[in-house]
């Protein structure tokens, strides 16, 4: 049984992982050493809070980390800068990121493949992994709680990666190859 | 230190980020704005209601006196089918018991003392969770604006090639296009845990109309309580004969003596006043993200068992943790401040997100001074539409028209923004049109 007193170490060593990052991102070459120390800091802190307390242990921990972060960026606020330099002026191409360009049609066909197409085919995936869990034995509960949490999760991943695929051709690949695949595997495990 | 992204899905991914922010950034303002203050549910609802009565505890007894008083003010109507009694807690020390039709706070003794008024608690809940809207529609709409934070957060991190290098550089005091880029990108990586742990708990609360049924559809013929049955556990069979009330005195003593580590903090009557009638005692554990166990009880107080919320399947214990994980309510005020603080500066980025796509075309030199001014209109606009109803709360009661007068107040801001874009506008261009005469 670990003491839920290391809970406060756990959350000393997140603060110390983030304060020896900021020391190493701060200095002008690359410090590998400090680099390597912060990292371990904080992954031994999270073992810890995990080992303390599981999920919760790890999320206090995380919290941290994070509030120390943002109390150093709130440091920042109050110091003034160096020199000032106007910002970059933008060329035509990368000011609107392709955004403005994009004629209607294309932006509406777009927004139907990376939205509703994207969340029908992550569906699908989550219906095939939930077979395929029940069919290994992981049982009805943990099958029912993979689609909960594997639709929120693949939709945004395939939608992310749609967004970024050039060609209309690629996308509906993508987006087919996924749910085919997902077709295959529930067949495969005897959904259908 | 970089990812080491190729410099087109650089470019790609800032686009893809870009495309997705514009589209969802006005409703993602607002869902992570109301989010942030939402994180005080039960101190909100405290202060609504100053007088109702608090306790630190309360007796199984006068827990038992409390139900029975309920359901006799209720004998003029159909009995509720269910009965919840909130138990006092740290966050919130009040007894109030709920039926399908109203609520009350009672005192320790049990004696019903005030109805519950906490109408501004539940607007802001409802318009963090489903936008004001229809259930089915506002809370998948809110679970699709989650899953979409999470693909903010995956395309901002393949956008940004020094993700880590730049991680502490925020130019703050610039007062310029450079501070707000600062600004979004060292919030948005330092929040990033954060953000993925609420987007992703939020898309699984909101999206459970989709995911949750297409499961019941494919699997349990459309009934959707036979496919959480796995997770929460199912109803017991009802029994409409009449029967006296089910006493939760022993079923209160034996949590106490079997589980004196875990607090109750809601006794639940299913059917009560039914032959078929059974009691339900949710448990917070401490040191866990689940919301708690349910333990079961017969109408006499004899135990059934509990769920396996806290000790059954990964999945059960994974179901059980979205709601604390999501809303920070597993660590007391120490993590809901976390949670305000974070919650801000997510809402920020959103914020500042649109701002930074607006100087850009300004640098490009095609500004959009209209779409700033609704922008800027919103993003103040929420907040004060937000007093506003909570002023209202205060100065006309529980029965104010929260609904209408946030959006109301909301469209007023932006209007109120528009129209100081036309005056400056026409001030701008008055003494050349003076001249021209």
């Amino acid at each position: 049984m670990v003491s839920p007193e290391l809970i406060w170490l756990a959350g000393a060593l997140a603060v110390m992982g983030i304060a020896l990052l900021r020391m190493s991102w701060g200095r002008p070459g690359r410090a590998a050493g400090l680099n390597a120390l912060g990292w371990a800091a904080l992954a031994i802190g999270v073992v810890i809070g995990g080992a303390v307390a599981g999920a919760w242990g790890i999320a206090v921990t995380s919290l941290f980390a994070v509030g120390t972060a943002i109390a150093i960026l709130a440091k920042a606020v109050f110091e003034h800068p160096r020199r000032q330099r106007p910002a970059r002026p933008l060329r035509e191409t990368e000011a609107l990121n392709g955004v403005g360009g994009t004629r209607i049609g294309q932006a509406l066909a777009t927004f139907a493949i990376a939205g509703p197409l994207a969340l029908v085919v992550s569906v699908l995936f989550a219906l095939a992994a939930r077979l395929a869990l029940i069919a290994a034995g992981a049982g009805e509960a943990n099958g029912n709680v993979a689609v909960l949490g594997l639709v929120p999760l693949v939709w945004p991943i395939l939608a992310f990666v749609l967004l970024i695929t050039q060609t209309r051709g690629k996308q509906l690949l993508l987006t087919s190859a996924v749910a085919i695949a997902a077709l295959a595997l529930a067949v495969l495990v005897g959904g259908f | 230190m970089s990812l080491g992204f190729a410099k087109e899905t650089v470019r790609k991914g800032l686009a893809a980020h870009t495309a997705l922010g514009l589209v969802c950034c006005a409703l993602l303002y607002l869902i992570c704005a109301t989010g942030t203050a939402i994180v005080l549910y039960e101190e909100w609802q405290r202060f609504e209601q100053r007088d109702a009565p608090e306790m630190t505890a309360i007796e199984p007894a006068a827990v038992q006196r409390g139900i029975e008083n309920v359901l006799s003010v209720e004998n003029d109507r159909a009995t509720t089918t269910h009965l919840f009694v909130h138990m006092p807690t740290d966050a919130l020390p009040r007894t109030t018991i709920t039926t399908d039709t109203q609520a009350f706070h009672v005192d320790a003794d049990g004696t019903i003392v005030m109805p519950e008024e906490n109408a501004w608690s539940e607007f802001l809940l409802a318009l963090h969770y489903r936008l004001n809207l229809p259930a089915i529609y506002g809370m998948t709409l809110v679970g699709a604006f989650g899953a979409m934070i999470v693909a903010l957060s995956i395309s901002g991190i393949v956008a940004h090639p020094r993700i880590f290098r730049d991680a502490f550089r925020l130019r703050a005091r610039r007062r310029d296009a450079v501070a707000t880029v600062d600004w979004h990108n060292r919030l948005a990586v330092w929040t990033l845990p954060f953000a993925l742990a609420i987007s992703l708990t939020g898309a699984m609360i909101g999206l459970f109309y989709v995911s949750g049924g297409i499961v019941a559809e494919t699997a349990y013929g459309g009934d959707s309580e036979a496919a959480l049955a796995p997770i929460f556990g199912e109803e017991a069979p009802q029994d409409p004969a009449s029967a006296p009330v089910a006493d939760a005195r022993p079923a209160l003593a034996h949590m106490a003596r079997a589980y004196p580590e875990v607090e109750p903090y809601y006794v639940i009557l299913h059917d009560p006043r039914t032959a078929g009638q059974h009691i339900q005692i949710v448990g917070e554990h401490p040191r866990r993200l689940i919301f708690g166990e349910y333990y079961a009880y017969g109408p006499d107080g004899e135990f059934h068992g509990t769920t396996g919320l806290a000790d059954g399947t990964i999945g059960q214990q994974l179901a059980a943790s979205t709601y604390n994980l999501h809303f920070g309510n597993y660590g007391g005020l120490p993590v809901k401040i976390a949670y305000i603080a974070f919650g801000l500066a997510l809402t920020a980025v959103v914020a500042t997100g649109t701002f930074i796509w607006l100087n850009k075309r300004a640098r490009q030199g095609r500004p959009a001074p209209r779409t700033r001014a609704v922008w800027s209109g919103f993003v103040s606009g929420v907040p004060i539409a937000l007093v506003t109803t909570l002023l209202a709360r205060l100065l006309i009661g529980n029965g104010a028209p929260f609904v209408a007068l946030f959006w109301g107040t909301l469209a007023l801001t932006v209007a109120v923004a528009l129209l100081r874009l036309r005056r400056d506008r026409e001030a701008a261009s008055g003494p050349a049109l003076a001249l021209a005469e």
